[in-house]
């Protein structure tokens, strides 16, 4: 379970997350949608402990994220934004270094690296730099390291972003398996068709603040809005700024 | 463990870029034998070519002294070179040295007195042994006459001269390139400490800011000091790589192609060789955190080449300073100057006078600012702004 109080983050005079309040339990997908620039970024990092809060708490699975860090990064599994590879490493090289960095190590670390590998289908390319792959395949990689050490909680940051078809259908079928395995997993997302088929609730940004939260029904009907596009243009108010 | 794991993996990164491998093999190996093998080989043939060849010489006023002119001529060392400028003719190396002989030189010698001549050389042209060659020869002509003089008077020309001395020239072109490099080589070595790891110190921070890897990195349970301590022991391992290859090398040049006239300054043994390491070690820690410190700032790799930049200059010069004041005999306290402490006690280790306090205080200061260092570098990993600088 992720639980969320109050949360804040100011950068100087710019407060970036404004006192945000949510939760996600077990086997559920909660989408964290919002305008760029809404905070959700700055929120997930805050969950995965790299970026201290300024103000309120955050807890992942009990642990709390300012006291008991290592805690939470152990049970936490992140996919950035950006999947960030070592571009001289290969996949393989990559989930071995990631997983003894969680402290597993020997037989079963191998075991777990070819599991990875054949649910995320990366054999053709498991022992090759990466440097030169496709951003499908980037992101597979990436997801794998998250996923090295079976976190039981997960935060995933625009993990469709900049995929074709294929493998944005795969990493939504991911998502699926998640929730199906019980896993807590926060997503962070401006597509909106693909906030509604996935998450179970919706917690809706800006500005650092929640302007709204619930199930998508729950949300058409809080703003009388027939699709999810128009709900959220009016709780968020400003249709420039809608992205994806 | 945990850092050795990191430290593992950092290197065989950096290990296959090829930027490293200049920096760690190819730099050292490869220049390192040109620096202590060229300007020797230069200075050692310029100075052959000059023994062999004639000494260009411009004469203004033979007529005023046929006869000096005649015996510097028949001494077959000299070659005649016409100019209406003779000054400039020297300064545009048309010619090796100038002599201006005065209007009454050859009735002034037949007077038994003494006449001037001027000898025009260019003092900036710092190999050149052409002017002493023509100095002797002239020297020669003027002993001549001073025999002639005291014959004709009836003296034996030896009993002016009490006794002789003689020289014994040790100052060969060759000897000065061995003490050349005996300033070179703690600056060399101190060179190789800061460059041979400095792709590794840029690739384990800023590298890895840009390539978005750092996040993913600290979202793991190992501790922040914990993956600085990794990262840095990579730095010191392909620096030290470095430095050991630059010195092996040199000594594998030295070995090949010895300096000539039995300059023995520079025999490296063994234990002189881990000693120069037990020094280096410290400023190659200090170095490595400092660097890492300093890339950390950085948003992108070649953002942290710029800052590296300064920081070799900063170092160049307390190096400048020991090389160029060869005598130079620092007090004790200055031992805990870092940097320069480290370059003089290597150049003491090279000359093998090297005293034991001043070595412990320079080995003990380093290592207190290489722990500085390491600090910085721990404080900065900690270190929001730093970290997600964008």
């Amino acid at each position: 379970m992720i639980e969320v109080q109050g949360l804040a983050k100011h950068f100087g005079a710019v407060r970036a997350v404004d006192g945000l309040t949510f939760r996600a339990e077990q086997g559920e997908v909660l989408g964290l949608l919002g305008p760029n620039g809404a905070g959700k970024t700055t929120t997930l990092r805050m969950l995965s402990t790299v970026l201290l809060p300024s103000a309120g708490t955050a807890q992942v699975g009990g642990h709390d994220v300012r006291s008991q860090a290592t805690a939470v990064r152990a049970d936490l599994g992140v996919l950035p934004e950006y999947w960030g590879l070592y571009g001289r490493l290969t996949p393989r090289e990559h989930l071995r270094y990631f997983g003894r960095l969680h402290g597993l190590q020997g037989a079963a670390l191998e075991a777990r690296i070819q599991t990875l590998i054949a649910d995320l289908e990366m054999d053709e390319y498991a022992d090759r730099r990466c440097e030169p792959f496709s951003k499908g395949m980037k992101q597979k990689v990436a997801l794998g390291r998250a996923l090295i050490h079976n976190p039981q909680h997960l935060l995933l940051d625009e993990p469709t972003a900049g995929l074709d078809v294929m493998s944005a259908r795969n990493v939504r079928d991911l998502i699926e398996r998640f929730r199906a395995e019980g896993r807590c997993v926060i997503l962070s997302t401006h597509i909106l068709s693909e906030a509604e088929r996935l998450c179970d609730r919706l917690t809706i940004v800006d500005h650092g603040r929640v302007v709204a939260s619930g199930t998508p029904a729950d949300l058409l009907r809080q703003t009388g809005q027939a699709t999810l596009e128009d709900a959220f243009v009016q709780l968020v108010g400003e249709l420039e700024e809608v992205a994806g | 463990m945990t850092v050795l794991l990191v430290w593992f993996k950092e290197l065989l990164d950096t290990l296959r870029d090829r930027r490293t491998l200049a920096a760690m093999v190819i730099g050292p190996v490869l220049v390192m034998p040109v620096f202590v093998l060229l300007p020797q080989t230069l200075l050692q043939r310029q100075a052959e070519a000059q023994e062999q060849s004639t000494i260009r010489a411009v004469f203004v006023g033979a007529e005023n002294g046929p006869q000096l002119f005649a015996t510097l001529l028949a001494s077959g060392e000299i070659e005649r070179v016409e100019a209406d400028e003779p000054r400039r003719l020297l300064q545009e190396d048309g010619a090796d040295v100038g002599l201006v002989i005065p209007p009454g030189f050859e009735a002034s010698l037949a007077q038994g007195r003494t006449a001037v001549v001027q000898m025009l050389v260019d003092q900036s042209d710092m190999f050149s042994v052409q002017a002493e060659r023509f100095r002797t020869l002239l020297s020669g002509y003027n002993q001549a006459v001073v025999t002639q003089r005291l014959e004709a008077l009836g003296i034996d020309p030896q009993q002016l001269v009490p006794f002789t001395i003689e020289d014994v020239n040790i100052a060969t072109p060759q000897q000065m390139g061995g003490s050349f490099l005996g300033m070179m080589l703690p600056m060399f070595i101190v060179l190789w400490a800061l460059v041979g790891g400095m792709y590794t110190a840029i690739d384990v921070t800023a590298g890895e800011k840009e390539r978005l890897t750092l996040e993913p990195l600290l979202t793991t349970p190992v501790q922040r000091r914990t993956l600085v301590l990794g990262k840095l022991l990579a730095v010191v391992t392909t620096s030290l790589v470095a430095l050991i290859l630059a010195v092996a090398s040199m000594l594998i040049a030295f070995a090949v192609a010895p300096p000539v006239s039995g300059n023995t300054g520079l025999g490296i043994d063994l234990p002189t060789a881990a000693l120069l390491m037990a020094a280096a070690l410290p400023v190659v820690v200090l170095f490595s955190a400092l660097e890492m410190a300093v890339c950390l700032l950085a948003r992108s790799f070649k953002e942290a080449q710029n800052y590296i930049v300064p920081m070799q200059f900063a170092v160049l010069i307390p190096a400048m300073a020991v090389m160029v004041l060869p005598d130079l005999s620092p007090s004790l306290p200055s031992f805990a100057i870092p940097v320069f402490s480290t370059l003089v006690i290597l150049r003491d280790l090279f000359l093998g006078q090297v005293e034991p306090a001043s070595f412990g205080l320079m080995v003990g200061s380093s290592l207190v600012y290489a722990a500085l260092a390491v600090g910085l570098a721990i404080w900065q990993f900690g270190r929001e702004k730093v970290l997600f600088r964008t």
